[in-house]
């Protein structure tokens, strides 16, 4: 792996965020809207006025669980850089070592060095790929909060179409949901494909 | 005067009133209606037996003229003319100042003398008039009043007055018609000189023939029971509606005790001793109809006010209880579910208490016939006044103070609205006007509508008065939009007539109408169209116990907005936000364009910064605000922030869920501060460059 493809990773991560956050804020706003909506009829919008706390409080477990979204992508940066910079070391003794051959020269402590470094690499690739594992378990979570967020919808469109009758313009407030909902879903799933791409590299060491 | 009889008698007594005046109206129109003539005579006459009891004479005394006239109406010897109807709406009103005096624990001043004459003279008058000019035949003196507890044969139990002769008792054919002196004697045997209400019997009960009228009969009763009699309601209807199918339906055999009144000495003996006669029977009664006796109670309406505000603050208890359980995370599922059930359960109480509190709009319009036909004679216009959604049930604090605001409105309408009808006959419209009142439910709101088909609101005129009378200077003019311009007609002082009348043209109505609209945290809205018709809109919320806000963060400080004011929440746009005639306004869609206020600005003395710090938008019906953030909603409860200045841009204060002060703000006073400001800062700028 390559600064740049750490890179890659850094911005991929930000801009999930970035945009899962953007999302997020929008679902709660959209939520909001519905409760407002729902307060301003009185009682006979009850029924949705339960779907659309749902929906809120769905939104606010989202945001947590992407909070700690950004809690484990740091450590995994961290650890690339830190494998980036073994493997430099490894690479600038086994440089060393070659020059040596060359002139006829051999340094037993300079190989354990280079042998020592390849064993920290592998180990901090061993800890890079568990955290990459932790991340993506935790990018699951919001796919699976997601995919309660859109039965909760679907539930907001069934209320929506009994309580037709109030003039209340639910259906539309529902297909706003729906929308909010759909693209936090591509962003993380946009997201999951990227990290899944890093860690096929990770397992086969590329 | 007994204070606990005045306080049961002076709600019943203003229910009355406003029955009697209905009534009066509709006799106007169907005078030959025995019904509602029954119907105002019953009100007159409980009116009257009441203010006997609490030694109100001239109240008695009144309320005796009209009733005698409304017997005379009632038996047709007279009918009803619009002399009778003008007389007896004013008389109406004499009542309700006393009823006014009463309230203020006064004994009732005399109504007017020269009124009182009109209505003895109508009933006297009317009564020439019919050939009625024989004098009235007295009997003997020695006849006699016999009081008797009767039961029909349904089981229905009764009192029975009828007429006799002592020297003749069972003399069949005698005449046995009871004097004025012989009614007299016979209550002085029931109560000395005590008998309430009785200080000027005329010379009406000397009746030629034997019959009793109902009138007397009821007179008896008064006397026996003080308006307690058992069975008094059905009695009462049976008389005035069948007094012959009930008098057919009498056993007489079924029990029978005559008792001679005039050998009573005690007050309460005869009472007393009917009581111990009727009981088995009166109690028999009394379980055939318990639910029309046990479902309605009447309630100290202070009573309510204090359940209300208790309700609010177990409202307030049960928000912070939820935000409390809600920061204990989900592991703790025992609480959530115990605070989920308090929540529904406070939602039920409040629920109820909201509607303990309702009341129909029907006791907000039924004064506006009367008005209209005050008005429209005064002015001699023919107006037609539609009355709409009377069922429709709105908080009591709404009704009570809408009462002067509606009477406005509508001379409003009818001085200002409604054209003569020679002018609309010319104009191609019917000569006779409507009015159209109509109550209507919108969600969580009530709507009430007063509209007429006249002339509407010349926006240019308005701007024109608004000018001339130095309400508005000619650069403020300048600036206004169409609807600003029609809303000046609601700024205080102005009006559009040089010359003011009794109706209208001091300036001081439609402001205090706005003014009452926003103190029940209501909502105006004027719809006008030149030649067509206005249409004056407002809007209420439901209740008035409980507000639900939406909490919005402003940097680091919470504020609070009522939901009733607000259409959306928006993700503010920079493209989307442009500046018009020195305001800013934000372009909502492809339709919509709306004042922008930016809430840092005018709260924070410090606009917030798009781009460098995180904006929501809150979208209201009359503009856009900027805050930091929007956090959520909640049922509050409002206190009121009377210590500050009259005109302050909070609704008031309230606790939030985290046990917060949180200033409610009122959207309405900040948008439009916001224009004035902007209309100043704008105003000083070209005052600068000029300079």
């Amino acid at each position: 792996m390559n600064i740049q493809r750490i890179m890659q990773v850094v911005d991929a991560s930000f801009a999930a965020r970035q945009s899962i956050e953007k999302s997020l804020r929008e679902i709660d706003r959209r939520a909001l809207n519905a409760m407002v909506l729902v307060k301003r009829h009185g009682n006979a919008l009850a029924g949705y006025g339960v779907v659309a706390q749902a929906f809120r409080e769905r939104a606010a477990s989202l945001k947590e669980s992407a909070s700690h979204l950004q809690e484990t992508i740091a450590p995994l940066i961290q650890a690339h850089m830190r494998i980036l910079q073994h493997q430099r070391f490894a690479a600038s003794f086994s440089t060393m070592i070659q020059a040596m051959t060359h002139h006829e020269q051999d340094c037993a402590n300079l190989k354990n060095t280079q042998v020592q470094h390849q064993k920290i690499i592998t180990q901090e690739e061993t800890d890079a790929r568990k955290i990459l594992l932790r991340l993506i378990a935790t990018v699951d979570a919001l796919q699976e909060g997601i995919e309660e967020q859109e039965y909760v919808v679907t539930n907001g469109r069934i209320e929506a179409a009994l309580a037709e009758g109030t003039g209340a313009p639910l259906m539309r407030v529902s297909r706003d949901m729906g929308e909010a909902v759909r693209t936090v879903s591509n962003a993380i799933r946009t997201y999951r494909h990227q990290l899944e791409s890093l860690e096929h590299e990770s397992s086969t060491n590329i | 005067m007994d204070m606990e009889i005045l306080q049961d008698y002076l709600p019943e007594a203003r229910e009355l009133l406003e029955k009697a005046q209905e009534d009066t109206l509709l006799l106007e129109s169907d005078p030959g209606n025995d019904e509602i003539l029954a119907s105002v005579f019953r009100a007159f006459h409980t009116l009257k037996g009441g203010a006997g009891f609490l030694e109100a004479d001239h109240l008695v005394r009144w309320t005796h003229h009209l009733e005698d006239l409304l017997d005379k109406l009632r038996s047709h010897t007279l009918t009803v003319s619009a002399n009778m109807i003008d007389a007896i709406l004013k008389g109406l009103d004499v009542i309700d100042n006393m009823l006014q005096q009463l309230a203020h624990g006064e004994i009732p001043a005399p109504g007017p003398v020269d009124l009182g004459q009109v209505i003895q003279q109508l009933a006297a008058g009317q009564t020439i008039e019919s050939g009625m000019s024989t004098p009235p035949y007295c009997p003997p003196t020695d006849a006699t009043l016999l009081a008797s507890q009767r039961t029909t044969v349904d089981g229905h139990s009764g009192t029975y007055v009828e007429r006799t002769d002592v020297s003749s008792h069972s003399a069949p054919g005698s005449n046995d018609e009871i004097s004025e002196a012989e009614f007299e004697a016979t209550l002085d045997s029931l109560y000395g000189n005590q008998a309430p209400g009785l200080a000027d019997a005329p010379e009406r009960f000397c009746l030629t023939g034997d019959e009793i009228s109902p009138e007397e009969f009821e007179r008896v009763l008064d006397q026996l029971y003080g308006g307690q009699a058992p069975g008094y309601d059905v009695l009462e209807r049976a008389t005035q509606t069948q007094p012959a199918s009930v008098a057919s339906e009498l056993d007489a055999s079924a029990f029978h005790t005559d008792l001679p009144v005039q050998n009573l000495d005690a007050q309460q003996s005869l009472p007393t001793m009917l009581a111990s006669i009727a009981n088995p029977a009166a109690s028999a009664h009394a379980q055939s109809m318990p639910e029309a006796a046990d479902t309605t109670l009447r309630v100290d309406a202070l009573r309510l006010d204090a359940v209300m505000n208790q309700v609010g603050e177990l409202v307030l208890l049960r928000n912070r209880l939820a935000s409390a359980v809600s920061s204990l995370g989900e592991e703790n599922e025992d609480m959530t579910r115990i605070a989920r059930e308090v929540d529904l359960t406070v939602n039920d109480i409040q629920s109820t208490v909201m509607r303990l509190r309702m009341q129909p709009c029907k006791r907000l319009f039924q004064q506006l016939p009367r008005v209209v036909r005050d008005a429209s004679r005064q002015l001699g216009k023919e107006v037609k006044l539609d009355i709409v959604g009377e069922e429709v049930e709105i908080d009591k604090t709404v009704v009570d103070a809408l009462s002067g605001p509606m009477t406005h409105l509508i001379r409003n309408s009818l001085d200002h609205g409604i054209e003569p009808p020679e002018v609309r006959q010319a104009g191609g419209k019917a000569r006779s006007a409507t009015i159209r009142v109509a109550a209507v439910h919108l969600g969580d709101k009530v709507r009430i509508e007063v509209s007429d088909d006249g002339r509407g609101i010349d926006r240019q005129f308005v701007t024109q008065k608004a000018v001339d009378k130095g309400v508005i200077t000619t650069d403020q003019a300048a600036r206004l939009s169409e609807q600003e311009a029609l809303e000046l007609i609601f700024r205080p002082g102005f009006s559009t007539k040089d010359q003011a009348t009794d109706l209208s043209g001091r300036g001081v109505g439609m402001d205090v109408v706005k003014e009452t609209v926003r103190k029940l945290r209501g909502h105006l809205d004027i719809q006008t169209r030149l030649g067509l018709g206005t249409t004056i809109a407002m809007e209420f919320p439901l209740t008035m116990a409980v507000l639900p806000v939406l909490y919005l963060r402003l940097r680091r400080e919470i504020y609070a907005l009522p939901i009733s004011s607000i259409e959306s929440l928006l993700d503010i746009q920079e493209n989307r936000i442009h500046r018009m005639g020195g305001r800013s306004v934000y372009r909502v869609d492809g339709t919509q364009i709306t004042p922008m206020v930016d809430l840092g600005a005018l709260l924070n003395d410090r606009p917030l910064r798009l781009g460098s710090e995180p904006i929501e938008g809150v979208l209201t019906e009359r503009g856009l605000f900027m805050v930091s953030e929007v956090l959520g909603n909640e049922d509050s409860v409002v206190k009121p922030i009377d210590f500050l200045a009259e005109q302050t841009w909070y609704q008031g204060a309230t606790i939030s869920g985290k046990g917060n002060v949180v200033l409610i703000l009122d959207p309405v006073a900040l948008i439009g501060h916001s224009l004035e400001y902007s209309g100043m800062d704008r105003t000083t700028l070209d005052q600068r460059g000029a300079a």
